[in-house]
């Protein structure tokens, strides 16, 4: 609970006391997925091109 | 031609007649119209109805019908417009209360070239607030009612498009898909519905949700219908960087190509998982249509495809959250309950996170063009449930339906999903196709020859007393 108000905080979100467990519990959801992207080995390569339209079909 | 008869046309046949001179510009608007006084009570697909505009526009669509002027296959023909796309001169809510007296200045760029085409926008229509969730359950303008089955959702975020189109209050309806929202309430509410590749149409004047998995698309009764409308609302945008600067081909004139020669590839892994039986057996059966037509079916496996949902996550909430974030600090009251935890969440994600979600898509993006060296669609169940009851709970049928369709939010690829039947319950279930990167022809010309060796499209919702 703890980690969250200080996440919120730091984002200058107001979190009512009745809020943060709600925040609390979906939280985990969200590590997991941190934790398996950066378990990827993407090599070295930033993500730039992902924005950019090809220059031809 | 009575009203009920007008409404239940497509697009390309009431063209056909308009060209004609069979049905007129203001005799199907007021069709429509009469269509949304009748049943959007019951349906709430619309937030705003501009009927005094339409019959204005349509009054002069039929003065240049009169002198033999023709704008186009659009000319005179009923859109909605989900309320996302800024309208000039009327509110674009974006399903909040927080934009609800925002009055647009101008019009979205794609609904500046429906009208220069000649459709007439009969409405602004109902969604998933902020389009930031797959069901329609709006807390501030009711939810929009699946017109298949009214306890139901119609799905979303364009769920208002989907219903409106599904019950014949205008023919043809805008969408946005981020995760899936034109793919979804298509598939649920029994139409047809096309995500273009990323790039593809301009995103100029749209509320956004998350830029980089945003995508505009068509949503209508048939593939025909995609086709004639993306070749309007498609092509180059000085006004958005994301647009592709080429232009956009006639997908119309490639319809009849048919299927014969193309692969189709079957995804092993994830797109079945957690399926209910019937929609697995209706889609089966449509990919059996296909191969009889003389396309060639093989199965194939996804690279990454248990990584997508985090990697979408991890770029839809921290965008999100970062066009949010100075409304969320200030009225987090003012957002819907499922809507708010969902900024909150992107608000608290580190930006190690995003930025390791984008390079992750683009390691996906690359796998994936290889898989498309073997294939030339995949073929896969839209979602892999029916409507779900609007009294169930919104975050597990939210991550339930976009299973299926986030993938290609993620690659970019143009999607789409056309009716292929129905469950015992009566309600519609829906096939994806998914082409490679700018080949939505190759798309739209599968989803047609299936459309015209099947019937599922023409078959008509019960709130449409036909």
């Amino acid at each position: 609970m703890e980690e969250v108000r200080a996440l919120a905080q730091a984002a200058g979100l107001p979190l009512p006391q009745e809020r943060a467990p709600l925040l609390a519990a979906s939280l985990p959801m969200l590590w997991l997925g941190r934790d398996i992207l950066l378990s990827l080995h993407l090599g070295e390569e930033g993500p730039a091109a992902v924005f950019k339209a090809p220059a031809t079909t | 031609m009575k009203g009920q008869e007008l409404t239940g046309l497509t697009l390309a046949e009431a063209s056909r007649l308009m060209r004609r001179r069979e049905i007129s510009p203001t005799e199907l608007t007021e069709a429509c119209l009469a269509r949304i006084s009748t049943l959007d009570p019951q349906v709430n697909a619309f937030i705003t109805v501009m009927a005094e505009e339409a019959m204005a526009a349509a009054r002069l669509l039929e003065k240049e019908a009169a002198r033999g002027e023709f704008r186009g296959p659009l000319h005179g023909i009923p859109v909605g417009v989900k309320d996302l796309f800024s309208t000039k001169g009327f509110p674009t809510t974006a399903g909040s209360p927080l934009l609800a007296h925002h009055i647009s200045e101008e019009d979205a760029t794609v609904v500046a070239r429906l009208r220069q085409a000649g459709a007439v926008v009969v409405g602004k229509l109902n969604l998933h607030e902020f389009a930031l969730g797959a069901t329609s359950k709006n807390p501030h303008f009711g939810p929009v009612r699946n017109p298949w089955d009214l306890s139901r959702v119609a799905g979303g975020s364009s769920g208002g498009s989907g219903a409106a189109v599904a019950v014949g209050e205008c023919l043809a309806a805008l969408g946005t898909d981020t995760g899936g929202s034109i793919r979804i309430p298509s598939s649920l509410c029994g139409i047809t519905g096309l995500k273009p590749t990323y790039g593809r149409v301009s995103l100029h004047g749209v509320v956004p949700l998350s830029w980089s998995l945003d995508h505009v698309g068509p949503m209508c009764r048939t593939a025909e219908d995609c086709a004639l409308m993306l070749e309007v609302i498609g092509g180059p945008d000085e006004r958005d960087a994301s647009c592709a600067p080429f232009p956009v081909p006639r997908y119309s004139h490639q319809l009849e190509e048919g299927v014969r020669g193309l692969r189709i590839g079957l995804p092993r892994e994830h797109f079945w998982e957690g399926v209910d039986g019937e929609v697995v057996n209706l889609v089966r059966q449509a990919v059996d249509v296909l191969a009889a037509l003389g396309a060639q079916v093989r199965e194939v496996s996804l690279p990454y495809v248990d990584v997508i949902p985090h990697a979408v996550v991890s770029i839809m909430l921290p965008e999100a959250a970062a066009y949010h974030l100075p409304r969320l600090r200030q009225r987090p009251e003012a957002y819907g309950e499922d809507v708010r935890l969902r900024l909150e969440m992107g608000a608290l994600m580190p930006a190690v996170q995003y930025v390791q979600a984008q390079r992750a898509r683009k390691a996906i993006v690359a796998a994936w063009k290889e898989v498309f060296r073997e294939v030339d669609l995949l073929a896969t169940p839209t979602t892999p449930i029916v409507a779900p009851r609007i009294e169930e709970g919104d975050l597990e049928a939210t991550l339930t339906l976009i299973r299926n369709t986030n993938p290609f939010n993620l690659t970019g690829q143009p999607a789409i999903s056309v009716p292929c039947g129905f469950t015992s319950a009566g309600l519609p279930v829906g096939l994806q196709l998914v082409g490679r990167w700018w080949e939505e022809g190759t798309v739209l010309r599968a989803a047609h020859a299936y459309q015209q060796a099947t019937s599922w499209h023409r078959r008509l919702p019960p709130t449409h007393p036909r």
